[in-house]
């Protein structure tokens, strides 16, 4: 066990190296000069030189990815080219909403989902089971950010019971005000959310349900509760986690967009904004966190799901899964 | 051609089946609606003679923009956007991941661990964020849009090819196919493709579905195609500040991206009951 988890934090750690270079490669390769995005148009030679220099695009490549990859162990992610403002701490301000607004809705969801995809698979032949199932089919493929516009047009506009864009002044000072704020964006994630993980719920207990374990346990006498207790929920568990793990990153995603919807000062409306201004260090940092945060979620999910079900723990990783 | 004469005599006795039968009239309306905005459409995409955000009458069935433009026209315009995305996204994400996952599994050995690593990174990342990361990079454009929703899809299809070609190369009969002395290329082209398809196309049709979803969050975001632009999502931005005034602005184009998508969904349920029997009634 222990063994296989080295393994795995060292391909943890090979992962975000990967990723470091790309998103590095990819920036600094691709947009041609980050010059660019300090000065005007119109710039003379000398002040494009003396851009290229604050931002140390004259020297080699190599030159530049040992100067930021030392600058980031550091923790030091640059400064913004356009507010002058220290990157980590933007980053961190803007987390205080996003990591909320997505965890919040991520726990709603997948409660919700874990209910309505159960009773959605026992009663997949009734009315109640089609009207769920047919529901969750609707959710994953409604635009998360329409959702949000629908239910701000309606609960905001039309009728004012809820802010329809922004967060309060003095962001968590005022507990209250914040919750509310983050009212409509937390449905509207769970709204999306719960539906695609309803369908994996609700797939995943068919399958249990159709098993021959079950039916053996039932055959010897137990009730269908103590079947699906002692043997369904342990099976059932184990795809269901890897799933969570994947729809945890999508809800991180969906919030990123959904902030943009209701304008809240996250990550999301830090990036679409750093994106639009060719904000290099800002979109850097905030792509590297969002990265770092994606490869722990799996790497969590999979800590988990060994820990539940015991034959993972010994299968490797070139065999066929 | 067996197995395309079998898929043929199911779906005969596949007619019945509503979730197909519904999928493919979403989509066929919406492919038809787009083939239209080619030769016609109600008014010409710069005609700003109508009035100001405009109910539905008459003469604007669906009404007008903050510009007076049609916005009937306007949605069939974006159809065609949706289709480009839609078949654009999936072809790259099927030639990339046919090519990476059949490479990875004809050549077991390090080839094989290292692309099945990099896939399973992949797919944990949610679209949208490798398709951001590749527009921060590339610029907002439309081809931007669709090249970064085909790269992060083709790491689904390259992990789907993997795993089916090997499990399709350990059967014993291309196992005896082998031995006989039939090169790769015939096994490839004789045993694996057509085993490969049926599952592929399933896929491609959901692809299909979440490439719409995810360029239409982009052009909401701007950071799709830059104006004057007809995307679903880029008519939902614009549409977003007039809510009150003009709903129909705000609802039709997301009925437009639901009934694509939610075709396409159904399509790609409808399929795998076709293929695989033992899936009926459990979609």
């Amino acid at each position: 066990m222990s063994r296989d988890l080295l393994r795995r934090l060292l391909f943890l750690v090979v992962s975000l190296f990967v990723a470091v270079i790309i998103i590095f490669l990819l920036l600094r390769l691709l947009p041609g000069d980050p010059a660019n995005a300090l000065l005007s148009i119109n710039a003379s030679p000398e002040q494009i030189a003396a851009a290229r220099h604050q931002v140390g695009a004259d020297k080699s490549v190599m030159a530049q990815f040992i100067t930021w990859m030392s600058a980031l162990l550091h923790l030091d992610f640059g400064k913004s080219y356009i507010s002058g403002l220290s990157v980590l701490p933007s980053i961190g301000s803007a987390l205080l909403i996003t990591l909320p607004l997505t965890l919040i809705s991520f726990v709603i969801a997948a409660v919700l989902s874990v209910v309505a995809g159960f009773l959605a698979a026992y009663y997949a032949r009734r009315w109640f089971g089609i009207v769920l199932s047919g529901f969750s089919q609707l959710g994953i493929a409604v635009p998360v950010f329409w959702v949000g516009l629908i239910l701000v047009w309606i609960f905001a506009l039309r009728y004012n019971w809820f802010p329809s864009s922004g967060f309060p002044e003095n962001g968590w000072g005022d507990p209250a005000g914040a919750l509310w704020s983050l009212a409509l964006p937390i449905t509207t994630i769970v709204i999306v959310m719960s539906s695609s993980m309803t369908r994996y719920v609700k797939s995943v207990t068919t399958d249990v349900l159709g098993s021959d374990y079950i039916r053996t346990s039932r055959a010897l006498g137990s009730s269908f509760r103590e079947a699906f207790f002692r043997h369904g929920l342990r099976n059932a568990s184990v795809p269901f986690i890897s799933v969570l793990g994947i729809e945890l990153a999508s809800t991180l995603l969906g919030a990123v967009v959904v902030e943009s919807v209701f304008s809240l000062p996250g990550l999301g409306s830090m990036l679409v904004k750093a994106i639009a201004q060719h904000d290099y260090p800002n979109i850097q940092g905030i792509l590297l966190v969002t990265t770092f945060l994606v490869l722990v979620i799996g790497f969590i999910a999979d800590t988990v799901q060994r820990i539940i079900d015991p034959r993972l723990r010994i299968t490797s990783s070139s065999g066929i899964k | 051609m067996s197995t395309a004469k079998a898929a043929r005599a199911r779906l005969s006795t596949f007619h019945g089946s509503p979730t197909f039968a519904i999928g493919i009239f979403f989509t066929s309306f919406i492919f038809i609606v787009a083939l239209v905005s080619l030769i016609w459409s109600p008014y010409k995409l710069d005609d700003t003679t109508g009035n100001r955000l405009e109910g539905p009458n008459a003469t604007h069935l669906l009404g007008t923009d903050t510009l007076g433009r049609d916005l009937l026209s306007q949605l069939m315009v974006g159809a065609r956007i949706a289709m480009k995305v839609g078949f654009g996204a999936t072809g790259i994400a099927l030639i990339i991941g046919c090519f990476l996952g059949l490479l990875a599994a004809f050549f077991p050995g390090w080839i094989d661990d290292t692309l099945a690593s990099i896939f399973d990174t992949l797919i944990a990342f949610p679209t949208l964020l490798l398709a951001m990361l590749i527009i921060a990079a590339e610029g907002a454009s439309l081809w931007a849009a669709i090249l970064a929703i085909g790269i992060a899809a083709s790491a689904i299809v390259s992990r789907i090819v993997r795993i089916l070609t090997k499990r399709i190369l350990a059967q014993q009969y291309v196992v005896a196919a082998k031995t006989c002395g039939t090169s790769r290329w015939e096994i490839l082209r004789g045993h694996v493709l057509p085993n490969l398809w049926p599952t592929l196309i399933v896929n491609l049709a959901i692809i299909y579905g979440v490439a719409v979803l995810t360029e239409a969050g982009l052009s909401y975001l701007g950071l799709g195609a830059p104006p004057p632009s007809y995307s679903w999502g880029r008519l939902l931005r614009e549409a977003q500040s007039t809510v009150l005034t003009a709903p129909l602005g705000a609802i039709a184009p997301g009925i437009a991206i639901i009934l694509l998508v939610l075709g396409m969904n159904f399509v790609a349920d409808g399929l795998r009951e076709l293929f695989d029997p033992t899936q009926r009634g459990n979609s």
